[in-house]
């Protein structure tokens, strides 16, 4: 046959069929069959699926049984232990071509053709029977919604455990699939320390491939004129001489707590190899902040916020214009601190550059000078590389700003922002300098309400509209101050009776609709405190409740999953949750009917954990209606 | 001791009332109730406030669709030099609610003048983010005198002979640089969507500075905005099923300081109505976009976030 080119993979005992009526045979399943034959071959007759023809597997909860089925038929297999057959199901479903698994998955109501889109969205990661085992261990709530809902064929198993990717993904086993980035140490380059020999004036800086890299992921404008002068005008070790010499004092004037001796800002003192490609770096920062800025509505702009201008000096109100003079240039030296912290952060965030993390492996550790040959060609392979990439992220950029950052700018949106501002925040206007700094109290109140009106919002003219019910109003209001008699105020000051009721209602937590529907007994069973209102029902029973909200609450998360329905396939999958809801709705209702006799308390302390469920349930069922209304109205007739 | 406990139970109480014109015909239409019966049950209300601790400060704002206004507030609360503050507390001693109408109706009529000159408003609603940033400043200007009062004993014991008033203003404040203090909101209208940004950052200034919003709605329907204060700030919101006993609600639930509260069983904000207002629109929504960034709430799918500039190219969590 062709087990020679179609090995077998997984072979166990298994009978075929159930019951009496079993047949006790082998199951064995290859790259592309799965085959049963029986042990006595008079008994029965081999079977023979192919694996890409099954339509859908079956599998009993708690039993080893599988259902295979097919166009040609279903095959029953029982297997001797349940682990056996988790075994052969997870085999099948890795066989199974890609396309077909989410079909599989979602069972019976993907099989429509067109609605592929219900099932597994592609990045979903089943659990392996072993993760799913220990999670259902380690969670028997999780593994009851599994019974009650993937089992009973209300959501598929991509549906369920889509919505649970972090225990899948978190649960180790499926950490090989996902394959992690490379790090940058998160080490300051502060850490690259000179090491002095105490004998000589000189100090030493060790650098490797890896710090150099970091140098110019850090440091652009270095990057730019190593690439620039080496090896053409200055050599390996002369360049880096240099930029450690500009290092080092930089170093020197923050130790001394940042006190400019000659009045110098921190960033002034730049070795002029660096200087200017310094500036040009700060012009396109500039630029592209700009662009930035374009895409942000000018009334709301929090962007233009500057992060980094934290500084000693205060602003505003609390800024003192006779502190001492050295204290702006400390802030800014804080500043400069603040940005390289910065900077260095986002370059660890973005992570190693990929091409690059095999030249950290190169031999390292030569002095700054001493032996520069083979660092030589290390460097330039790493400034080279750094440089193509950031050409080509560059060029990602700027093909999507084209699109992007243009449209940003268009009239349209520039007047709908304008439109939108003249209903918003009116303290925020732009245009207005004088408007700018809108008093709490609205003078005039019609910008306001008009607003609020244009912008389609059920206005809240319940006066009666216009000066006339204003001043009316405004005339009642003085009347009645007018016959108020303040030191004989009437006592009682209200019915007597009716105080006596409402200090019944505030002290009982009496639920008018429970004692409407209850009657006495309401008011009994809620004088217990809320703690202890469970604690007469049954645990069975408590136990029972407990799944079923549960198992309500995973379909209400499902059902507001699909919500709005802009597509076939979550009008499908809506309608078949409302569905589910509405059998879930009719059971809670039945709880709520007959708990556990009448007229018992138990009997309202059932309702009361239940009703809430019931109107959930509700809201969600008249959500679906409203929507299904409206996607009736937009389709074509 | 048992002093220092008995020392905390005082609070600084600021009422908002809201007097906008939808409000009052609201509740000059309640069967049973009528304007001149709330004033009354509420005056009887302050009374029993301010007599339940001889601490307790009270201070008055309404609140129309111009703004809000301070109508009254205790003689303890006027800064120590204000004109007459001494006078004023000696001339109005008792009962308060005398000082509290007069104040009322110098507001009424201040009211009606400015709104003479002013066009008139298309929706009657009041101000009520206005309203609750004025009463929280209030507070934080009382709480501020106060703790500069406690800082500042040394210099003024030293002073000779006002050392004794200066000494004594100082005990008064002393025991209130931590006092709490509550906001109680008696509103008779309904939201006013375009407010809800205001209205949620006076909120969230309030739950900051650790200060209570409770509310009693009278006008029609739920307030979400107060719904949402009582239950951010741990106040009590209470929609009474029985305005006409308003008197009772008010003595048995919102007279209570904080402390007490928490011995009590009070009625419970069942079911808060927690939907926002969209940024863009300022619809109420049920279901929107959200900035990942600055969790801006929109009600249409942006290519960028209108606050804070975020590009979501296309893809927009929901």
């Amino acid at each position: 046959m062709a087990e020679s080119s179609d090995p077998v993979l997984f072979t166990r005992r298994a009978q075929r069929g159930t019951g009496a009526a079993a047949v006790d045979g082998v199951c064995m399943v290859s790259r592309s069959r799965v085959r049963w034959q029986p042990n006595d071959p008079s008994k029965g007759q081999p079977a023979t699926l192919d694996v890409a023809a099954i339509t859908r597997t079956q599998q009993a909860p708690g039993k080893p049984f599988i259902k295979l089925d097919a166009a040609s038929g279903a095959l029953v297999l029982g297997f001797e232990s349940v682990a056996d057959r988790d075994e052969a199901v997870d085999l099948l479903k890795q066989l199974k071509p890609p396309a077909a698994a989410p079909q599989q998955a979602s069972g019976a109501a993907s099989a429509a053709p067109g609605s592929g889109g219900i099932g597994a969205p592609p990045g979903v990661l089943l659990p392996t029977a072993k993760q799913r085992a220990a999670l259902f261990q380690a969670d028997p709530d999780l593994k009851q919604l599994h019974q009650s809902l993937v089992e009973a064929g209300i959501l598929g198993e991509a549906e369920f455990w889509g919505a649970r990717q972090e225990l899948v993904r978190g649960g180790g086993g499926g950490g090989a699939r996902l394959r992690q980035r490379a790090g940058l140490p998160s080490a300051m380059l502060a850490d690259v320390k000179p090491s002095a020999d105490g004998q000589t004036e000189k100090v030493h800086f060790q650098l490797t491939p890896q710090i150099i890299q970091q140098i110019f992921t850090e440091r652009p404008e270095v990057h730019r004129a190593y690439l620039a002068h080496v090896p053409h005008t200055l050599d390996e070790k002369a360049f880096w001489t240099r930029y450690f010499k500009q290092q080092y004092k930089k170093m020197a004037r923050r130790r001394r707590q940042g006190l400019p001796v000659d009045g110098r800002h921190d960033d002034d003192d730049d070795d002029e190899l660096f200087l200017p490609f310094k500036k040009q770096l700060q012009e396109q920062e500039r630029e592209r902040a700009q662009a930035a800025m374009s895409r942000v509505d000018p009334t709301v702009n929090m962007a233009a916020d500057a992060g980094e201008h934290f500084s000693a000096a205060a602003y505003g109100s609390l800024h003192d214009g006779t502190r001492d003079p050295q204290a702006a240039l400390r802030a800014s030296h804080v500043d400069s601190i603040a940005r390289d912290i910065n900077r260095h952060a986002a370059v660890v965030l973005r992570g190693a550059p990929e091409g690059l993390a095999g030249l950290e492996a190169a031999p390292s550790g030569a002095d700054a000078g001493a032996d520069n040959t083979p660092q030589h060609a290390n460097t330039g392979k790493i400034a080279a590389a750094l440089a193509a990439q950031q050409k080509a992220a560059a060029k990602a950029a700027a093909a999507g700003g084209g699109s992007s950052g243009d449209e940003a700018l268009s009239a349209d949106r520039m007047e709908e922002w304008q439109q939108r501002a003249a209903s918003a925040l009116d303290d925020l206007r732009l245009d207005d300098p004088e408007s700018r700094y809108l008093p709490l109290n609205i003078q005039d109140p019609r910008a306001y309400f008009d607003a609020a009106a244009a912008a389609g919002m059920a206005g809240s003219g319940e006066a009666g509209g216009g000066a006339g019910g204003r001043t009316a109003a405004a005339a009642d209001l003085r009347r009645a101050l007018a016959a108020v008699r303040p030191a004989a105020l009437p006592s009682p000051p209200c019915d007597p009776q009716l105080a006596g009721a409402v200090l019944l209602e505030l002290s009982q937590d009496q639920d008018a609709s429970l004692v409407e529907e209850f009657g006495p007994v309401a008011a009994s069973a809620l004088q217990y405190p809320p703690q202890d209102r469970a604690r007469g029902l049954p645990p069975v029973l408590l136990e029972h409740l407990r799944g079923e909200a549960l198992k309500t609450n995973e379909l209400l998360r499902h059902f507001w999953g699909c919500v709005p329905l802009t597509s076939a396939a979550r009008a499908a999958r809506a309608a078949k949750l409302g569905r589910a809801l509405q059998e879930q709705r009719k059971l809670l209702q039945g709880h709520l009917q007959h708990p556990m006799g009448e007229g018992s308390s138990h009997q309202v302390h059932v309702a009361m954990m239940l009703r809430p469920l019931v109107a959930a349930v509700d809201a969600a069922l008249a959500r679906h209606g409203t929507e299904q209304q409206q996607r009736r109205k937009q389709a074509p007739p | 001791m048992s002093t220092s406990e008995w020392e905390d139970d005082s609070s600084l109480l600021a009422l908002l009332l809201d007097v906008s014109p939808a409000a009052l015909a609201r509740l000059a239409s309640t069967p049973g109730l009528g304007l001149q019966s709330l004033l009354e049950q509420l005056l009887t209300f302050v009374n029993a406030f301010l007599l339940l601790n001889d601490a307790n400060r009270l201070a008055v704002f309404t609140a129309d669709a111009a703004g809000a206004r301070l109508a009254y507030c205790s003689p303890a609360c006027l800064p120590p030099g204000a004109a007459g503050a001494g006078d004023a507390a000696e001339a109005t001693a008792w009962p308060p609610s005398v000082a509290v109408l007069a104040g009322l109706q110098q507001a009424a009529t201040a009211a009606a003048g400015a709104g003479a000159g002013a066009p008139a408003a298309t929706g009657g609603s009041c101000q009520l983010s206005a309203a609750l940033s004025r009463a929280l400043c209030f507070i934080q200007s009382q709480r501020r005198r106060a703790a500069a009062a406690a800082a500042g004993p040394g210099g003024g014991a030293a002073g000779g002979g006002d050392g004794a008033t200066a000494g004594g203003a100082v005990d008064e404040m002393g025991g209130q640089g931590s006092q709490a203090a509550r906001v109680l909101c008696l509103s008779g209208g309904t939201d006013v969507p375009s407010q809800y940004i205001a209205v949620m950052n006076a909120i969230f200034s309030a739950q900051r500075s650790g200060i209570l919003i409770d509310a009693c709605q009278l006008g029609p329907g739920h307030s979400a905005f107060l719904q949402q204060a009582a239950f951010l700030t741990g106040g009590v919101y209470l929609k009474p099923a029985k305005p006409q006993a308003l008197a009772q609600y008010l003595n048995s639930v919102f007279a209570l300081d904080a402390r007490t509260r928490g011995m009590l069983r009070l009625p419970g904000a069942a079911h808060v109505d927690f939907r926002p207002s969209c940024f863009c629109h300022k619809r109420q929504i049920d279901l929107g976009f959200v900035c990942s960034a600055c969790l801006s709430i929109f009600c249409e799918q942006l290519p960028a976030c209108t606050t804070c500039g975020t590009d979501f190219q296309g893809k927009v969590k929901q």
